[in-house]
């Protein structure tokens, strides 16, 4: 039951703040926090629980759901979920202490938080197709409201694209979904992890196809990125931090637990195509960041060139590329969502995101300061610290299998040092803009949001093993079954 | 054993302290904390010497990203080279930090310096005890962040943001062919520990003949190039030294930009002939081509750098003449005189606070100690006898004529333009004609504390001596190199020749740069006046840069990100506005023949209940004359049909 637990408190949590009036704003963002830190408490119980050594899947639970079409309440991980049910979890948490400082109408805010929470940690518990659609459905709802409701800018065509967009993949998947249905009768994926393989190979290409539909725009790979600069501007900081952090995760999360297992010819037929797409992601979406002259849209695209370390790695079918790719979800989680914080900061003080409008702000904010150049040389991929360790693995998994694609997406490193030490210069160096002498550092709230990301990237970086003892026996396993001879 | 983990552990835990709680320490407390730490590592190096020169190679080994796999087991070991450079660094280090101690004082930010030097003592010490390419390349990116972070640290000057933001970029493009190396070699070779190099090169050589090890090896010189600002990655270099002067001296003259040579030195197993050739050429160009450019150039501290870019491709081309051990001696002596002379110029700046060689002059008498150290070390540089350059620089040389002689040639033709380029700075500053501008300064000038001071002459003695470890009074300093066999002795034509061309360009330094007297030929001055011209620009390498990489680069960036906003994204809402418009249309044929249809039913039922409802009056007559003329009607229609 503790998988249940995990979704359960989310929902307990949005009872109990549909219970308490209106005006108790304190009463709910502390009920919301509360219920947030007790889901962190249960994972990280889990990952103190949790065999590392085994690849199979623990936890299991299994309740019969909808009798008639063999749909199951499944729910178990392994080594390729917990790593995100922790980071879900973990940002949940510090995104709600961030949004405390979210202005208006906190009751239904904190309500469709928890919603959304409760969506994420669902996809990546569920076992059943049929509940992995329903999660990943239910998180689309309550972002599109939070997006929409709270955000600024140009909130409603941004959560209309996102939405819509995000929805248009879905279809994608539902036929695939659907399709495998007919062909198998079963919704379970562990019983299709067995049966999808032996599956004629075209039509193991076309569901392939249909699902890596349905991912890509989650990632999201080029040519399906547009939604990701506009959502993630427009949404409030906090809401950013979990769409970066978690919702691009999905996507990639769907390659390792669906697209993978279950059409294994697929994969192989298509890896070609998703190292070459990685390497688009990479170099386009950093050259596409070089330009950018709004903070948060350039930590946007950042994000587009990041992910495709986990598409490249991916594509290389090697332990060491698919635990890279594997690593750079969790790592780019924390190093973006770090990023988007820090934006978040900074504008909730400057009212603005021109990097233009800023300069000097090293001598005025040196803790902020600190914490800028710290996460932003994570972003580029500094050792000793997270980023480097996946996209190192990534990029050396991958040089044996896709050699020129390689190649070229080591040039992206290039580039994310020009476009985040741009960042570092246009904002903290330099004479410092009058504007700005009244400028205050960051606050223990901000503080408390932004250490424990720190102390992760430090930890991953310094002592990898630390992460990848945990999801390296399920990779390897995964890498059998596919490579498996049929 | 704990003593090598200590050696980088101590200035790490340095920073550590100075980072989290350096702003509450009393601001000579910070720095005391760095040079403390750094003469740990340096008592702990000194004291594992021994053992290493016999023969001892301490190493520890932890796993890195797999628990099974030795591949991925990364370590620190000390071996002869290793040492060396571990001496270099923590001793000349530890000198330097001292220095600086007394030129940073009163710096609101001192403790955030001591910070950021302590860090890149604790990652250079890394990058050199590193046992596993990874571990190494950590360390070599870690150093050029605090390069960066150094170079920048008076940020509030645009110049200084910029120069540091191009040092680390472009170091970093040197490092991507690092990786592909590394990658390449993984790849092809399957191991990564550099004591496997030897077996690495011979398998490599059985299975691909000398392609692979050439490109393995071509990839690594990049990145070394980059570190050490070898032609055409030199750029960096030059604006490297906006940073404090005690930065210029231990990262931009003594160590980090030796690195290069290191990484050489140490993959050099990996290089074929046709990849020493590679490096030779570009060692001994870069040479020549930076001394020319120092002859000309009017910042003290650029002059420097110049002269540095030029120093580390004399140590690149010993290296292309496979000179090993020569490559790294002579990058021991050159720690120490140009160590010396940044500390020298840096104190020159501290008192004068002039760095242009016009606003100096005649400061001799106002700084004597600076000046005489500073001599010392323009000397040792010249190669002079007995000072350390001469015994580094003179067996370079004798292995040039007697490998190839046209380099020796050439390097004879450096040597003159070193002696000429130092000794111009040298004369310049603190003899000639004190300058008569109202900035005159040189009658207010004070020597520097002592605590400046000390290291000066501490080094000025390194200057001096050092090289006698590695000339044939004493072998010493080959014997780290496991070479024991006797040197050739003294070559005394060697040591005329040597003498007399360091004399050529002191002396050239003195008509030409001081006197200013132009000893080209009448015919010959126009073209000498363009070189001269092209030289004192750089030969336009910036401005080249930037036309045909920054400019196109950012282009691109501009290009892609409106390609990303016009085509992608612009696609994207077409789809979405044609979803909306066949909405629309749906929407209007709803009204228009849907919902018509439907009304038009509606309306139609309406009329007719409408006429059914006149029938329905309520008056009993009138249903019974419905009722017959129902009966009449539908009994006519039974008979008629």
């Amino acid at each position: 039951m503790v998988l249940s637990s995990l979704l359960l408190v989310p929902l307990l949590g949005i009872l109990a703040i549909l219970a308490a009036p209106r005006h108790a704003e304190r009463l709910i963002q502390r009920l919301a926090t509360l219920a947030t830190a007790l889901t962190l408490g249960l994972s990280l119980g889990l990952l103190a629980k949790f065999d590392p050594q085994l690849a199979s899947l623990q936890f299991v639970e299994r309740l019969s759901w909808i009798p008639p079409l063999g749909v199951f309440y499944h729910l178990g991980v392994d080594g390729l979920s917990l790593p995100m049910v922790v980071l879900t979890t973990l940002l949940s948490f510090l995104a709600c202490l961030a949004s405390w400082g979210i202005p208006e109408r906190k009751k239904e805010y904190f309500i469709l938080y928890l919603l959304l929470e409760l969506g994420m940690v669902g996809t990546f518990l569920a076992l059943d197709l049929f509940l992995f659609y329903v999660f990943w459905e239910v998180v689309l709802v309550p972002m599109y409201f939070l997006i929409g409701i709270w955000g600024g800018g140009r909130r409603e065509y941004s959560a209309f694209k996102f939405f819509v967009y995000t929805l248009a993949g879905s279809l994608a998947m539902l036929l695939g979904i659907l399709a495998l249905y007919v062909q198998t009768h079963t919704f379970d994926m562990i019983q299709l992890a067995a049966a999808g393989p032996a599956l004629d190979p075209g039509l193991q290409k076309l569901l392939f196809f249909a699902f890596f539909l349905g991912f890509a725009i989650k990632v999201p790979v080029f040519p399906f990125h547009t939604w990701l600069p506009d959502a993630h501007v427009d949404a409030p900081t906090p809401i950013s931090v979990l769409l970066a952090g978690v919702l691009l995760k999905m996507g990639g999360y769907g390659f390792f637990r669906i697209s993978y297992p279950l059409f294994p010819e697929g994969a192989q037929w298509f890896a070609g195509c998703l190292a070459t797409l990685g390497m688009i992601n990479i170099v386009y979406g950093a050259f596409v960041a070089m330009a950018q002259t709004d903070f948060k849209k350039l930590v946007a695209y950042s994000s587009v060139s990041h992910m495709g370390f986990v598409l490249l790695g991916l594509a290389s079918l090697t332990p060491e590329g698919m635990n890279g790719a594997m690593l750079q979800m969790f790592n780019h989680g924390i190093i973006t969502g770090g990023m988007f914080l820090l934006v978040g900061v900074l504008y909730d003080r400057a009212h603005t995101r021109e990097l233009s409008a800023f300069g000097g702000l090293g001598a005025r904010v040196p803790v902020y300061a600190g914490l800028l150049t710290f996460f932003s040389l994570a972003s580029l991929g500094l050792p000793g610290l997270s980023g480097f360790v996946s996209e190192f693995l990534s990029l050396i998994g991958t040089f044996g299998v896709w050699r020129w694609q390689t190649v070229v997406s080591v040039l992206g490193i290039v580039v994310s040092a020009a476009y985040m030490l741009t960042v570092l210069q246009r904002v903290l160096l330099g004479p410092l803009n009058d504007k700005w002498t009244q400028l205050s550092d960051a606050n223990l709230r901000e503080l408390v949001t932004l250490v424990p990301l720190l102390l992760i990237i430090l930890g991953v970086g310094l002592w990898p093993l630390s992460v990848l003892q945990w999801q390296d026996p399920s990779l390897r396993a995964l890498i059998q079954h596919v490579l498996a001879p049929r | 054993m704990p003593a090598l983990l200590l050696i980088p552990g101590l200035p790490l835990a340095a920073f550590v302290i100075l980072i989290l709680i350096g702003r509450r320490l009393p601001p000579p407390v910070a720095g005391w904390v760095s040079v403390g730490a750094l003469v740990g590592s340096c008592a702990l190096t000194w004291a594992i010497g021994g053992d290493v020169l016999h023969g001892h190679r301490p190493h520890l080994q932890w796993p890195w990203l797999s628990a099974e796999s030795g591949f991925w087991t990364i370590g620190l070991a000390v071996d002869g080279l290793t040492w060396l450079m571990l001496a270099v660094v923590t001793s000349i280090g530890t000198l330097i930090q001292l220095y600086a101690i007394g030129y940073m004082r009163g710096d609101p930010r001192c403790s955030r310096f001591f910070a950021y030097l302590s860090l890149f003592c604790a990652s250079m010490l890394a990058l050199v005890m590193a046992d596993h390419f990874v571990l190494l390349y950590a360390g070599w990116e870690l150093v050029g962040l605090c390069s960066y972070l150094l170079i920048s640290f008076w940020f509030e000057k645009p110049s200084a943001a910029a120069a540091g933001r191009k040092a680390f970029i472009t170091t970093r493009i040197g490092d991507t062919g690092l990786l592909l190396g590394i990658m390449l070699l993984a790849f092809a070779a399957g191991e990564l520990h550099f004591d496997q190099l030897d077996a690495v090169r011979s398998a490599l050589l059985l299975q691909h003949r000398e392609f692979l090890p050439t490109v393995i090896s071509m990839l690594i010189f990049f990145g070394a190039a980059g570190k050490s600002a070898q032609f055409p990655l030199h750029v960096w270099l030059p604006d490297a030294m906006e940073g404090p002067t005690p930065v210029s001296a231990l990262i931009h003259a003594a160590t980090m930009v030796a690195a290069g040579v290191y990484l050489v030195a140490r993959t050099f197993p990996l290089f074929t002939p046709q990849s020493l050739a590679a490096v030779l050429g570009v060692g001994l160009f870069t040479h020549l081509a930076a001394g020319t450019i120092a002859l000309t150039q009017t910042d003290i501290k650029r002059v420097l750098a110049y002269s540095t870019i030029s120093q580390l491709g004399l140590m690149f081309t010993a290296l292309g003449l496979g000179a090993m051990p020569l490559a790294m001696f002579h990058l021991t002596t050159h720690a120490c005189f140009k160590a010396l002379l940044f500390l020298g110029a840096g104190s020159v700046i501290h008192a004068t606070h002039q760095q242009g060689l016009a606003h100096l002059g005649g400061l001799f008498r106002a700084m004597p100690v600076t000046a005489a150290t500073f001599l010392v070390a323009a000397l040792a540089m010249s190669g002079v006898f007995p000072l350390s350059g001469f015994w580094s620089k003179d067996a370079i040389l004798l292995t040039a004529r007697h490998e190839q002689a046209w380099v020796f040639w050439a390097l004879l033709g450096g040597a003159v333009m070193t002696a000429g380029y130092i000794f111009r700075l040298y004369l310049r500053c603190f003899h000639g004609p004190a300058p008569t501008t109202p900035t005159a300064v040189g009658v207010h000038a004070q020597e520097s504390p002592l605590i400046m001071t000390l290291p000066l002459m501490a080094l000025a003695f390194g200057a001096a001596a050092v090289g006698l470890l590695g000339s044939p009074v004493s072998h010493q300093f080959f014997h780290l190199f496991g070479l024991h066999e006797a040197h050739e002795g003294l070559d005394l034509a060697m040591l005329a020749v040597s003498t007399a061309v360091a004399a050529l360009g002191a002396w050239l330094a003195w008509t030409v740069g001081v006197q200013h007297r132009n000893l080209v030929p009448a015919a010959a001055r126009p073209a000498g006046a363009a070189l001269y011209r092209l030289a004192a620009h750089k030969y336009f390498v910036d401005e080249w840069y930037d036309r045909i990489i920054i400019q196109p680069f950012l282009r691109t960036a501009e290009r892609l990100s409106r390609f990303d906003l016009r085509v992608i994204d612009a696609a994207v809402d077409r789809a979405g506005l044609t979803g909306w418009s066949v909405g629309q249309l749906k929407n209007w044929f709803d009204q228009r023949v849907v919902d018509r249809l439907v009304n038009g039913t509606a309306q139609t039922v309406q009329r007719l209940s409408r006429l059914g409802r006149r029938l329905q009056t309520g008056v009993v007559h009138h249903y019974l004359l419905v009722l017959t003329a129902a009966v009449v009607v539908l009994s006519a229609c039974l008979r008629w049909f």
